[in-house]
Protein backbone atom coordinates (compact mmCIF):
# COMPACT_ATOMS: atom_id res chain seq x y z
CA UNK A 1 0.00 0.00 0.00
CA UNK A 2 2.51 2.79 1.12
CA UNK A 3 4.36 1.95 -2.14
CA UNK A 4 1.14 2.08 -4.38
CA UNK A 5 0.87 5.17 -2.69
CA UNK A 6 3.86 7.00 -2.96
CA UNK A 7 3.82 6.12 -6.61
CA UNK A 8 0.60 7.58 -7.16
CA UNK A 9 1.56 10.98 -5.25
CA UNK A 10 4.59 11.09 -7.32
CA UNK A 11 2.66 10.96 -10.46
CA UNK A 12 0.61 13.63 -9.50
CA UNK A 13 3.04 16.11 -8.44
CA UNK A 14 4.60 15.28 -11.71
CA UNK A 15 2.07 16.09 -13.52
CA UNK A 16 1.81 19.47 -15.39
CA UNK A 17 -2.22 19.76 -14.29
CA UNK A 18 -0.71 19.34 -10.82
CA UNK A 19 1.24 22.93 -11.32
CA UNK A 20 -1.74 24.44 -12.91
CA UNK A 21 -4.09 23.55 -9.45
CA UNK A 22 -0.87 25.00 -7.48
CA UNK A 23 -0.71 28.30 -9.47
CA UNK A 24 -4.61 28.53 -9.56
CA UNK A 25 -4.47 28.20 -5.65
CA UNK A 26 -2.22 30.78 -5.69
CA UNK A 27 -3.42 33.23 -8.22
CA UNK A 28 -6.88 32.69 -6.93
CA UNK A 29 -5.98 33.46 -3.48
CA UNK A 30 -4.48 36.55 -4.55
CA UNK A 31 -7.16 37.63 -6.86
CA UNK A 32 -10.57 37.08 -4.46
CA UNK A 33 -9.07 39.23 -1.80
CA UNK A 34 -8.13 42.24 -4.33
CA UNK A 35 -11.38 42.27 -6.56
CA UNK A 36 -13.23 42.97 -2.94
CA UNK A 37 -11.10 45.62 -2.19
CA UNK A 38 -11.55 47.53 -5.28
CA UNK A 39 -15.17 46.87 -6.01
CA UNK A 40 -15.91 47.90 -2.16
CA UNK A 41 -13.67 51.05 -2.44
CA UNK A 42 -15.32 51.94 -6.21
CA UNK A 43 -18.91 51.52 -4.77
CA UNK A 44 -17.87 53.09 -1.95
CA UNK A 45 -19.23 50.44 0.30
CA UNK A 46 -16.27 50.01 2.87
CA UNK A 47 -18.85 52.02 5.44
CA UNK A 48 -21.59 50.52 5.04
CA UNK A 49 -20.30 46.50 5.37
CA UNK A 50 -18.31 47.85 7.84
CA UNK A 51 -17.70 44.15 10.02
CA UNK A 52 -19.65 42.26 7.14
CA UNK A 53 -16.66 41.63 5.27
CA UNK A 54 -13.96 40.23 6.79
CA UNK A 55 -10.78 37.94 6.83
CA UNK A 56 -12.28 35.17 8.46
CA UNK A 57 -15.33 34.85 6.17
CA UNK A 58 -12.84 35.17 2.78
CA UNK A 59 -10.67 31.75 4.19
CA UNK A 60 -13.76 29.88 4.38
CA UNK A 61 -15.10 30.81 1.53
CA UNK A 62 -11.87 29.78 -0.02
CA UNK A 63 -12.88 25.93 1.05
CA UNK A 64 -16.00 26.34 -1.13
CA UNK A 65 -16.55 23.43 -3.22
CA UNK A 66 -18.64 24.91 -5.64
CA UNK A 67 -16.29 27.91 -6.22
CA UNK A 68 -12.63 28.71 -7.99
CA UNK A 69 -10.60 26.36 -6.89
CA UNK A 70 -12.61 24.65 -5.19
CA UNK A 71 -14.32 23.56 -8.64
CA UNK A 72 -11.43 23.29 -10.20
CA UNK A 73 -9.57 21.36 -8.35
CA UNK A 74 -11.25 18.10 -8.01
CA UNK A 75 -11.06 18.27 -11.75
CA UNK A 76 -7.74 18.58 -12.58
CA UNK A 77 -7.23 15.83 -9.92
CA UNK A 78 -9.87 13.43 -11.45
CA UNK A 79 -7.85 13.57 -14.58
CA UNK A 80 -4.96 12.93 -13.64
CA UNK A 81 -6.68 9.64 -11.88
CA UNK A 82 -8.04 8.68 -15.14
CA UNK A 83 -4.67 8.79 -16.67
CA UNK A 84 -3.92 6.17 -14.63
CA UNK A 85 -6.29 4.10 -17.02
CA UNK A 86 -6.06 6.13 -20.19
CA UNK A 87 -2.32 5.20 -20.12
CA UNK A 88 -2.78 1.72 -18.92
CA UNK A 89 -0.80 2.44 -16.09
CA UNK A 90 -2.91 0.77 -13.95
CA UNK A 91 -2.05 -2.68 -15.60
CA UNK A 92 1.47 -2.51 -13.88
CA UNK A 93 0.52 -2.46 -10.58
CA UNK A 94 -2.17 -5.38 -10.73
CA UNK A 95 0.11 -7.75 -12.95
CA UNK A 96 3.10 -6.88 -10.08
CA UNK A 97 0.62 -8.20 -7.67
CA UNK A 98 -1.60 -5.55 -6.28
CA UNK A 99 -4.94 -5.84 -5.04
CA UNK A 100 -7.42 -3.41 -6.52
CA UNK A 101 -8.85 -2.54 -3.42
CA UNK A 102 -5.32 -1.05 -2.51
CA UNK A 103 -5.24 0.54 -5.69
CA UNK A 104 -8.15 2.12 -5.75
CA UNK A 105 -7.34 3.41 -2.06
CA UNK A 106 -4.02 4.38 -3.05
CA UNK A 107 -5.83 6.47 -5.67
CA UNK A 108 -7.86 7.72 -2.62
CA UNK A 109 -5.67 9.10 -0.54
CA UNK A 110 -2.83 10.36 -3.40
CA UNK A 111 -5.79 12.34 -4.18
CA UNK A 112 -7.37 13.56 -1.32
CA UNK A 113 -3.50 14.17 0.23
CA UNK A 114 -3.08 16.67 -3.14
CA UNK A 115 -6.72 18.31 -2.65
CA UNK A 116 -6.07 18.86 0.88
CA UNK A 117 -2.61 20.23 1.55
CA UNK A 118 -3.29 22.63 -2.25
CA UNK A 119 -6.57 23.51 -0.49
CA UNK A 120 -5.58 24.51 2.98
CA UNK A 121 -2.55 26.16 1.10
CA UNK A 122 -4.84 28.28 -0.99
CA UNK A 123 -7.32 29.03 2.08
CA UNK A 124 -4.07 30.34 4.09
CA UNK A 125 -2.70 32.40 1.36
CA UNK A 126 -6.43 33.96 0.88
CA UNK A 127 -5.92 34.56 4.48
CA UNK A 128 -2.49 36.35 4.34
CA UNK A 129 -3.48 38.68 1.60
CA UNK A 130 -7.23 39.38 3.21
CA UNK A 131 -5.53 40.88 6.34
CA UNK A 132 -3.72 43.12 3.98
CA UNK A 133 -7.73 44.71 3.04
CA UNK A 134 -9.61 43.69 5.76
CA UNK A 135 -9.66 42.60 9.52
CA UNK A 136 -9.72 39.34 10.34
CA UNK A 137 -13.28 39.42 12.10
CA UNK A 138 -15.04 42.80 14.03
CA UNK A 139 -14.11 41.17 17.37
CA UNK A 140 -11.03 40.86 19.17
CA UNK A 141 -9.29 37.23 18.02
CA UNK A 142 -9.10 35.30 21.01
CA UNK A 143 -7.63 31.62 21.77
CA UNK A 144 -11.64 30.30 21.72
CA UNK A 145 -11.05 31.67 18.06
CA UNK A 146 -8.33 29.98 17.66
CA UNK A 147 -9.72 26.83 18.80
CA UNK A 148 -12.33 27.56 16.45
CA UNK A 149 -10.43 27.70 13.36
CA UNK A 150 -8.52 25.22 14.03
CA UNK A 151 -11.61 22.62 14.66
CA UNK A 152 -12.76 24.19 10.96
CA UNK A 153 -10.27 23.34 9.29
CA UNK A 154 -10.23 20.11 10.60
CA UNK A 155 -13.93 19.87 9.11
CA UNK A 156 -13.20 21.41 5.93
CA UNK A 157 -10.37 18.81 5.55
CA UNK A 158 -13.07 16.02 6.15
CA UNK A 159 -15.08 17.69 3.53
CA UNK A 160 -12.25 17.82 1.06
CA UNK A 161 -11.65 13.79 2.29
CA UNK A 162 -15.26 13.34 0.70
CA UNK A 163 -14.75 15.04 -2.22
CA UNK A 164 -11.94 12.93 -3.03
CA UNK A 165 -13.60 9.53 -2.31
CA UNK A 166 -16.25 10.69 -4.99
CA UNK A 167 -13.60 12.03 -7.12
CA UNK A 168 -12.03 8.85 -7.20
CA UNK A 169 -15.34 6.40 -7.20
CA UNK A 170 -15.89 8.44 -10.78
CA UNK A 171 -12.58 8.39 -11.90
CA UNK A 172 -11.61 4.88 -11.43
CA UNK A 173 -15.23 3.35 -12.53
CA UNK A 174 -16.06 5.75 -15.77
CA UNK A 175 -11.89 5.58 -16.71
CA UNK A 176 -12.99 8.14 -18.96
CA UNK A 177 -11.52 11.67 -18.70
CA UNK A 178 -14.40 13.49 -20.34
CA UNK A 179 -17.12 11.21 -18.39
CA UNK A 180 -15.27 12.41 -15.39
CA UNK A 181 -15.07 16.16 -15.64
CA UNK A 182 -19.06 16.32 -16.70
CA UNK A 183 -20.19 13.82 -13.83
CA UNK A 184 -18.10 16.37 -11.50
CA UNK A 185 -19.20 19.43 -13.20
CA UNK A 186 -23.01 18.18 -13.00
CA UNK A 187 -22.91 16.99 -9.44
CA UNK A 188 -21.24 19.75 -8.56
CA UNK A 189 -23.73 22.37 -9.83
CA UNK A 190 -26.60 20.41 -8.91
CA UNK A 191 -25.34 20.33 -5.03
CA UNK A 192 -24.47 23.67 -5.17
CA UNK A 193 -27.76 25.14 -6.96
CA UNK A 194 -30.13 23.07 -4.93
CA UNK A 195 -27.75 24.01 -1.71
CA UNK A 196 -28.67 27.79 -2.97
CA UNK A 197 -32.28 27.01 -3.32
CA UNK A 198 -33.00 25.85 0.19
CA UNK A 199 -30.66 28.40 1.93
CA UNK A 200 -32.91 30.95 0.23
CA UNK A 201 -36.15 29.17 1.05
CA UNK A 202 -34.52 28.82 5.02
CA UNK A 203 -34.35 32.41 4.95
CA UNK A 204 -37.97 32.98 4.28
CA UNK A 205 -39.25 30.38 7.06
CA UNK A 206 -40.48 30.65 10.45
CA UNK A 207 -37.60 29.24 12.46
CA UNK A 208 -40.09 27.92 15.09
CA UNK A 209 -42.09 25.56 12.14
CA UNK A 210 -41.14 22.12 11.64
CA UNK A 211 -40.13 22.70 7.93
CA UNK A 212 -37.46 24.87 9.04
CA UNK A 213 -36.03 22.15 10.56
CA UNK A 214 -36.09 19.93 7.73
CA UNK A 215 -34.36 22.75 5.36
CA UNK A 216 -31.82 22.96 7.94
CA UNK A 217 -31.01 19.72 8.25
CA UNK A 218 -30.33 19.34 4.32
CA UNK A 219 -28.72 22.40 4.12
CA UNK A 220 -26.37 21.00 7.00
CA UNK A 221 -26.01 17.41 4.81
CA UNK A 222 -24.94 19.37 1.62
CA UNK A 223 -21.25 19.67 2.06
CA UNK A 224 -20.83 21.56 -1.00
CA UNK A 225 -22.52 24.69 0.33
CA UNK A 226 -20.76 23.83 3.75
CA UNK A 227 -23.31 26.76 5.75
CA UNK A 228 -22.51 25.58 9.05
CA UNK A 229 -18.45 25.72 9.11
CA UNK A 230 -16.97 28.93 10.07
CA UNK A 231 -20.16 30.40 10.06
CA UNK A 232 -19.90 31.31 14.16
CA UNK A 233 -18.09 31.78 16.64
CA UNK A 234 -18.34 28.13 18.17
CA UNK A 235 -20.03 24.50 16.84
CA UNK A 236 -22.63 23.01 19.52
CA UNK A 237 -23.18 18.68 19.68
CA UNK A 238 -25.49 19.10 16.58
CA UNK A 239 -23.56 21.32 14.44
CA UNK A 240 -20.61 18.51 14.67
CA UNK A 241 -23.09 15.87 14.14
CA UNK A 242 -24.54 17.85 10.94
CA UNK A 243 -21.03 18.23 9.59
CA UNK A 244 -19.70 15.37 9.60
CA UNK A 245 -22.61 12.87 8.90
CA UNK A 246 -22.91 13.21 5.41
CA UNK A 247 -18.93 13.93 4.44
CA UNK A 248 -18.28 10.36 6.77
CA UNK A 249 -21.38 8.85 4.94
CA UNK A 250 -19.74 9.67 1.67
CA UNK A 251 -16.43 8.62 2.16
CA UNK A 252 -17.62 5.28 3.59
CA UNK A 253 -20.36 4.57 0.60
CA UNK A 254 -17.71 5.96 -2.28
CA UNK A 255 -14.95 3.52 -0.72
CA UNK A 256 -17.01 0.19 -0.08
CA UNK A 257 -19.22 0.83 -2.98
CA UNK A 258 -15.90 1.99 -5.53
CA UNK A 259 -13.94 -0.99 -4.16
CA UNK A 260 -16.46 -3.32 -4.64
CA UNK A 261 -17.28 -2.72 -8.35
CA UNK A 262 -13.66 -1.84 -8.68
CA UNK A 263 -12.89 -5.54 -8.10
CA UNK A 264 -15.49 -7.07 -10.49
CA UNK A 265 -14.47 -4.88 -13.45
CA UNK A 266 -13.00 -5.90 -16.25
CA UNK A 267 -9.75 -3.69 -17.77
CA UNK A 268 -8.56 -3.23 -20.96
CA UNK B 1 7.63 -31.40 -15.53
CA UNK B 2 6.63 -28.01 -13.89
CA UNK B 3 4.42 -25.68 -15.44
CA UNK B 4 4.57 -22.17 -14.91
CA UNK B 5 0.80 -21.40 -16.61
CA UNK B 6 -1.99 -24.25 -17.32
CA UNK B 7 -5.21 -23.17 -18.30
CA UNK B 8 -8.50 -25.90 -18.28
CA UNK B 9 -11.33 -24.47 -20.32
CA UNK B 10 -11.21 -21.16 -20.22
CA UNK B 11 -14.39 -18.91 -21.56
CA UNK B 12 -15.26 -15.28 -21.59
CA UNK B 13 -18.12 -13.49 -22.97
CA UNK B 14 -18.31 -10.02 -23.74
CA UNK B 15 -22.22 -9.24 -23.73
CA UNK B 16 -23.18 -11.61 -26.43
CA UNK B 17 -20.06 -12.55 -28.12
CA UNK B 18 -18.06 -14.90 -26.76
CA UNK B 19 -14.39 -14.52 -27.08
CA UNK B 20 -13.16 -17.31 -25.74
CA UNK B 21 -14.60 -20.78 -26.24
CA UNK B 22 -12.42 -23.35 -23.62
CA UNK B 23 -8.83 -22.30 -24.32
CA UNK B 24 -6.65 -25.36 -22.48
CA UNK B 25 -2.88 -24.80 -23.02
CA UNK B 26 0.10 -25.59 -21.18
CA UNK B 27 3.27 -23.50 -20.62
CA UNK B 28 6.43 -25.54 -19.43
CA UNK B 29 9.27 -23.55 -17.09
CA UNK B 30 11.88 -22.15 -19.87
CA UNK B 31 9.24 -22.71 -22.90
CA UNK B 32 8.88 -19.61 -25.51
CA UNK B 33 5.54 -20.31 -25.87
CA UNK B 34 5.00 -18.85 -29.35
CA UNK B 35 0.85 -18.32 -29.20
CA UNK B 36 -0.58 -17.88 -32.84
CA UNK B 37 -4.13 -16.69 -34.14
CA UNK B 38 -5.69 -14.22 -36.09
CA UNK B 39 -7.39 -10.88 -34.71
CA UNK B 40 -10.04 -11.57 -32.62
CA UNK B 41 -8.96 -15.08 -32.06
CA UNK B 42 -8.77 -14.46 -28.13
CA UNK B 43 -4.76 -14.37 -27.64
CA UNK B 44 -5.49 -11.00 -25.82
CA UNK B 45 -7.91 -11.91 -23.98
CA UNK B 46 -6.41 -15.06 -22.55
CA UNK B 47 -3.48 -12.98 -22.04
CA UNK B 48 -6.04 -10.01 -20.11
CA UNK B 49 -7.25 -13.37 -18.20
CA UNK B 50 -4.13 -14.38 -17.25
CA UNK B 51 -2.51 -10.85 -15.75
CA UNK B 52 -5.61 -10.38 -13.60
CA UNK B 53 -6.69 -7.39 -15.93
CA UNK B 54 -10.29 -9.51 -16.83
CA UNK B 55 -12.25 -12.55 -14.98
CA UNK B 56 -13.13 -15.62 -16.54
CA UNK B 57 -16.91 -16.75 -16.85
CA UNK B 58 -15.73 -20.50 -16.67
CA UNK B 59 -12.91 -22.52 -16.59
CA UNK B 60 -9.89 -22.06 -14.59
CA UNK B 61 -6.05 -21.49 -14.69
CA UNK B 62 -2.73 -21.99 -12.43
CA UNK B 63 0.19 -19.64 -12.54
CA UNK B 64 3.42 -21.27 -10.74
CA UNK B 65 0.73 -23.44 -9.32
CA UNK B 66 -1.71 -21.66 -7.69
CA UNK B 67 -5.05 -21.27 -8.97
CA UNK B 68 -6.20 -18.06 -10.69
CA UNK B 69 -9.29 -17.53 -7.86
CA UNK B 70 -7.17 -17.93 -4.88
CA UNK B 71 -6.27 -15.39 -2.88
CA UNK B 72 -2.44 -16.04 -2.99
CA UNK B 73 -2.27 -15.07 -7.18
CA UNK B 74 -1.54 -12.32 -6.35
CA UNK B 75 2.10 -13.14 -5.24
CA UNK B 76 2.10 -15.60 -7.85
CA UNK B 77 1.25 -12.42 -10.73
CA UNK B 78 4.56 -10.48 -8.93
CA UNK B 79 6.70 -12.85 -10.35
CA UNK B 80 4.77 -12.09 -13.90
CA UNK B 81 6.13 -9.13 -16.25
CA UNK B 82 3.79 -8.08 -19.44
CA UNK B 83 3.07 -5.63 -22.28
CA UNK B 84 -0.48 -6.14 -23.02
CA UNK B 85 -1.13 -4.36 -26.38
CA UNK B 86 0.52 -1.50 -25.56
CA UNK B 87 3.23 -0.71 -23.30
CA UNK B 88 1.77 0.82 -20.18
CA UNK B 89 4.42 4.13 -19.71
CA UNK B 90 3.65 7.48 -18.57
CA UNK B 91 3.77 9.31 -21.33
CA UNK B 92 4.41 12.65 -20.24
CA UNK B 93 7.43 11.02 -18.14
CA UNK B 94 10.86 10.52 -18.97
CA UNK B 95 12.26 7.13 -19.43
CA UNK B 96 14.45 7.34 -16.36
CA UNK B 97 11.21 8.58 -14.82
CA UNK B 98 8.64 5.62 -16.29
CA UNK B 99 11.33 2.69 -14.22
CA UNK B 100 11.61 5.06 -11.52
CA UNK B 101 7.59 4.59 -10.81
CA UNK B 102 7.96 0.81 -11.89
CA UNK B 103 10.51 0.58 -9.23
CA UNK B 104 8.50 2.06 -6.60
CA UNK B 105 5.27 0.08 -7.19
CA UNK B 106 7.70 -2.86 -6.78
CA UNK B 107 9.26 -1.14 -4.11
CA UNK B 108 12.76 -1.17 -5.25
CA UNK B 109 15.26 1.05 -4.08
CA UNK B 110 18.12 0.71 -6.24
CA UNK B 111 18.91 3.20 -9.11
CA UNK B 112 21.34 1.79 -10.62
CA UNK B 113 19.44 -1.39 -11.68
CA UNK B 114 16.73 1.01 -13.79
CA UNK B 115 20.08 1.88 -15.60
CA UNK B 116 21.10 -1.70 -16.28
CA UNK B 117 17.74 -2.61 -17.16
CA UNK B 118 17.20 0.41 -19.77
CA UNK B 119 20.58 -0.75 -21.18
CA UNK B 120 19.26 -4.04 -21.66
CA UNK B 121 17.00 -2.87 -23.84
CA UNK B 122 18.99 -0.61 -26.01
CA UNK B 123 17.61 2.69 -24.24
CA UNK B 124 20.61 3.41 -22.10
CA UNK B 125 21.16 6.93 -24.18
CA UNK B 126 18.01 8.07 -22.51
CA UNK B 127 19.06 7.46 -19.06
CA UNK B 128 20.00 11.31 -18.74
CA UNK B 129 17.25 12.49 -21.71
CA UNK B 130 14.66 14.53 -20.09
CA UNK B 131 12.31 13.66 -23.69
CA UNK B 132 8.69 12.69 -22.23
CA UNK B 133 7.70 8.75 -23.36
CA UNK B 134 4.58 10.32 -25.29
CA UNK B 135 7.24 11.58 -27.83
CA UNK B 136 8.96 8.25 -28.38
CA UNK B 137 8.65 6.17 -31.63
CA UNK B 138 6.73 3.24 -31.23
CA UNK B 139 9.78 1.25 -31.31
CA UNK B 140 11.26 3.34 -28.11
CA UNK B 141 7.88 3.06 -26.24
CA UNK B 142 8.18 -1.21 -26.70
CA UNK B 143 11.36 -1.18 -25.37
CA UNK B 144 10.90 0.75 -22.63
CA UNK B 145 7.72 -1.09 -21.65
CA UNK B 146 9.62 -4.36 -22.02
CA UNK B 147 12.13 -2.90 -19.54
CA UNK B 148 9.63 -2.06 -17.22
CA UNK B 149 8.50 -5.75 -16.99
CA UNK B 150 11.97 -6.83 -16.40
CA UNK B 151 12.48 -4.67 -13.61
CA UNK B 152 10.81 -6.76 -10.87
CA UNK B 153 13.34 -9.96 -12.14
CA UNK B 154 10.57 -11.66 -13.82
CA UNK B 155 9.88 -15.64 -14.27
CA UNK B 156 7.49 -15.30 -16.68
CA UNK B 157 7.61 -12.46 -19.56
CA UNK B 158 3.93 -12.20 -21.19
CA UNK B 159 4.84 -10.39 -24.24
CA UNK B 160 1.67 -8.97 -26.50
CA UNK B 161 2.54 -8.25 -30.14
CA UNK B 162 6.14 -7.41 -28.77
CA UNK B 163 7.55 -6.95 -32.31
CA UNK B 164 4.99 -4.20 -33.24
CA UNK B 165 6.90 -0.85 -34.36
CA UNK B 166 9.75 -2.21 -34.26
CA UNK B 167 12.46 -1.35 -37.12
CA UNK B 168 14.08 -4.32 -38.56
CA UNK B 169 17.19 -3.81 -35.77
CA UNK B 170 14.73 -3.50 -33.16
CA UNK B 171 12.83 -6.75 -34.17
CA UNK B 172 16.81 -8.31 -34.00
CA UNK B 173 17.65 -6.32 -30.82
CA UNK B 174 14.40 -7.90 -29.00
CA UNK B 175 14.55 -11.55 -30.36
CA UNK B 176 18.58 -11.77 -29.02
CA UNK B 177 17.09 -10.04 -25.94
CA UNK B 178 14.26 -13.08 -25.46
CA UNK B 179 16.95 -15.76 -26.46
CA UNK B 180 19.47 -14.74 -23.89
CA UNK B 181 17.23 -14.17 -21.08
CA UNK B 182 15.26 -17.73 -21.48
CA UNK B 183 18.91 -19.26 -21.72
CA UNK B 184 20.75 -17.38 -19.26
CA UNK B 185 18.05 -16.37 -16.61
CA UNK B 186 15.63 -19.47 -17.41
CA UNK B 187 13.03 -17.26 -17.82
CA UNK B 188 9.86 -18.51 -19.32
CA UNK B 189 7.73 -16.24 -22.30
CA UNK B 190 4.27 -16.60 -24.02
CA UNK B 191 4.67 -14.02 -26.98
CA UNK B 192 1.83 -13.81 -28.80
CA UNK B 193 2.62 -12.22 -32.38
CA UNK B 194 1.33 -12.04 -35.98
CA UNK B 195 4.33 -11.99 -37.72
CA UNK B 196 4.52 -15.85 -37.54
CA UNK B 197 8.12 -16.09 -39.60
CA UNK B 198 9.64 -13.84 -36.39
CA UNK B 199 8.44 -15.98 -34.00
CA UNK B 200 10.05 -19.25 -35.91
CA UNK B 201 13.11 -18.04 -34.70
CA UNK B 202 12.86 -17.96 -31.00
CA UNK B 203 9.50 -20.10 -29.99
CA UNK B 204 10.57 -23.47 -28.27
CA UNK B 205 6.36 -24.34 -28.51
CA UNK B 206 3.30 -22.91 -30.14
CA UNK B 207 -0.18 -22.39 -29.08
CA UNK B 208 -2.45 -22.28 -32.13
CA UNK B 209 -5.39 -20.70 -31.10
CA UNK B 210 -8.40 -19.73 -33.52
CA UNK B 211 -11.97 -18.10 -32.78
CA UNK B 212 -11.37 -18.58 -28.91
CA UNK B 213 -9.94 -22.30 -28.83
CA UNK B 214 -6.53 -23.46 -28.73
CA UNK B 215 -6.71 -26.00 -32.07
CA UNK B 216 -3.10 -27.54 -31.28
CA UNK B 217 0.06 -26.93 -28.75
CA UNK B 218 2.89 -28.64 -30.71
CA UNK B 219 6.90 -28.19 -30.01
CA UNK B 220 9.33 -26.03 -32.23
CA UNK B 221 10.64 -30.16 -33.24
CA UNK B 222 7.33 -31.51 -33.50
CA UNK B 223 6.51 -28.41 -36.16
CA UNK B 224 9.88 -28.80 -37.75
CA UNK B 225 8.75 -32.44 -38.55
CA UNK B 226 4.92 -31.95 -39.55
CA UNK B 227 6.63 -28.83 -41.87
CA UNK B 228 6.88 -30.98 -45.15
CA UNK B 229 10.35 -31.30 -47.26
CA UNK B 230 8.84 -31.57 -50.69
CA UNK B 231 11.56 -31.93 -53.76
CA UNK B 232 10.43 -31.49 -56.89
CA UNK B 233 12.64 -33.46 -59.99
CA UNK B 234 12.50 -32.70 -63.54
CA UNK B 235 14.13 -35.72 -66.25
CA UNK B 236 13.39 -35.53 -69.76
CA UNK B 237 10.94 -38.47 -69.12
CA UNK B 238 8.83 -38.18 -66.17
CA UNK B 239 6.21 -40.76 -66.33
CA UNK B 240 9.13 -42.94 -66.03
CA UNK B 241 11.23 -41.04 -62.98
CA UNK B 242 7.49 -41.15 -60.91
CA UNK B 243 7.50 -45.15 -61.74
CA UNK B 244 10.67 -45.09 -60.24
CA UNK B 245 10.31 -43.09 -57.33
CA UNK B 246 7.58 -44.25 -56.60
CA UNK B 247 9.43 -47.75 -56.66
CA UNK B 248 12.11 -45.74 -53.95
CA UNK B 249 9.94 -43.77 -51.54
CA UNK B 250 6.23 -44.86 -52.00
CA UNK B 251 3.11 -44.09 -54.10
CA UNK B 252 2.35 -41.72 -51.37
CA UNK B 253 4.79 -39.40 -51.54
CA UNK B 254 5.24 -39.21 -55.40
CA UNK B 255 2.94 -36.73 -57.28
CA UNK B 256 3.12 -35.59 -60.67
CA UNK B 257 2.65 -32.19 -62.16
CA UNK B 258 3.32 -29.96 -64.81
CA UNK B 259 6.40 -29.18 -64.01
CA UNK B 260 7.99 -32.22 -63.19
CA UNK B 261 7.88 -35.13 -59.80
CA UNK B 262 7.10 -33.74 -56.19
CA UNK B 263 8.52 -35.87 -53.23
CA UNK B 264 6.81 -35.02 -49.98
CA UNK B 265 8.94 -35.49 -47.09
CA UNK B 266 12.81 -35.97 -46.01
CA UNK B 267 14.44 -37.88 -48.78
CA UNK B 268 18.20 -39.33 -49.17
CA UNK B 269 18.77 -37.34 -52.47
CA UNK B 270 22.38 -38.79 -52.81
CA UNK B 271 20.80 -42.47 -52.65
CA UNK B 272 17.56 -41.40 -55.18
CA UNK B 273 19.75 -39.67 -57.39
CA UNK B 274 21.95 -42.80 -57.67
CA UNK B 275 19.31 -44.94 -58.11
CA UNK B 276 17.43 -42.93 -60.79
CA UNK B 277 20.49 -42.09 -62.73
CA UNK B 278 21.25 -45.96 -63.04
CA UNK B 279 17.96 -46.40 -64.22
CA UNK B 280 19.07 -44.07 -67.22
CA UNK B 281 16.83 -41.45 -66.48
CA UNK B 282 18.43 -37.96 -67.13
CA UNK B 283 17.31 -35.00 -64.17
CA UNK B 284 17.49 -32.17 -65.89
CA UNK B 285 16.10 -29.63 -62.49
CA UNK B 286 15.87 -30.19 -59.14
CA UNK B 287 13.99 -27.83 -56.56
CA UNK B 288 13.63 -28.56 -52.88
CA UNK B 289 10.95 -26.67 -50.55
CA UNK B 290 10.00 -26.11 -46.91
CA UNK B 291 6.47 -25.34 -45.90
CA UNK B 292 6.60 -22.70 -43.07
CA UNK B 293 4.70 -22.61 -39.61
CA UNK B 294 2.55 -19.78 -41.89
CA UNK B 295 1.65 -22.60 -44.00
CA UNK B 296 1.00 -25.16 -41.56
CA UNK B 297 -0.98 -22.46 -39.33
CA UNK B 298 -2.90 -22.16 -42.92
CA UNK B 299 -3.57 -25.49 -43.33
CA UNK B 300 -4.56 -25.96 -39.57
CA UNK B 301 -6.98 -22.79 -39.32
CA UNK B 302 -8.69 -23.63 -42.77
CA UNK B 303 -7.01 -20.48 -44.12
CA UNK B 304 -5.36 -21.62 -47.20
CA UNK B 305 -3.41 -24.59 -48.80
CA UNK B 306 -1.14 -26.81 -46.62
CA UNK B 307 1.76 -26.84 -48.76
Amino acid sequence: MRNLYITDLKRILKDKLFLIAAILAGVFALINPLLNKILFSALELEDFLDGMMNAKSMFFGAFLPGDNLGLVMPILISIIVCKDFSHGTVRNKIISGKSRGVIFLSHFLSSASVMCVLMLAHALLTLAFSLCFFPYQSEKFTMSDFGYLLLSLLFEMIVYLAIAAIVTFIATLSKNMGICILLYLALSFGLSIIGSVFMTAGAFLDKSSSWFGIVEFINALNFFTSSLIGSGVTYTAKDVLYILLSPILTIAGSLALGIHLFSRKDLK
Amino acid sequence: MEYVLVAEGLTKSYQKNRVLNGVTMHIKKGDIYGFVGENGSGKTTVIRLVCGLIHADEGEFTLFGVKGNSPDIRQARARVGAIVEAPSIYMNLSAQDNLKMQCSILGIKDEEKCKETLAKVGLFDLWESKKHAGDFSLGMRQRLGIAMALLGEPEFIILDEPMNGLDPAGIVEIRELILRLNRESGITFLISSHILTELALVATRYGIISKGKILQEITAEQLEQVCKHTTMIKATDNEALASRLCALCGEDAVTVTEGGVCVEGDVNLNQIFGEIIASGIQITAVNTYHSSIEDYYLSLVGGGKHA
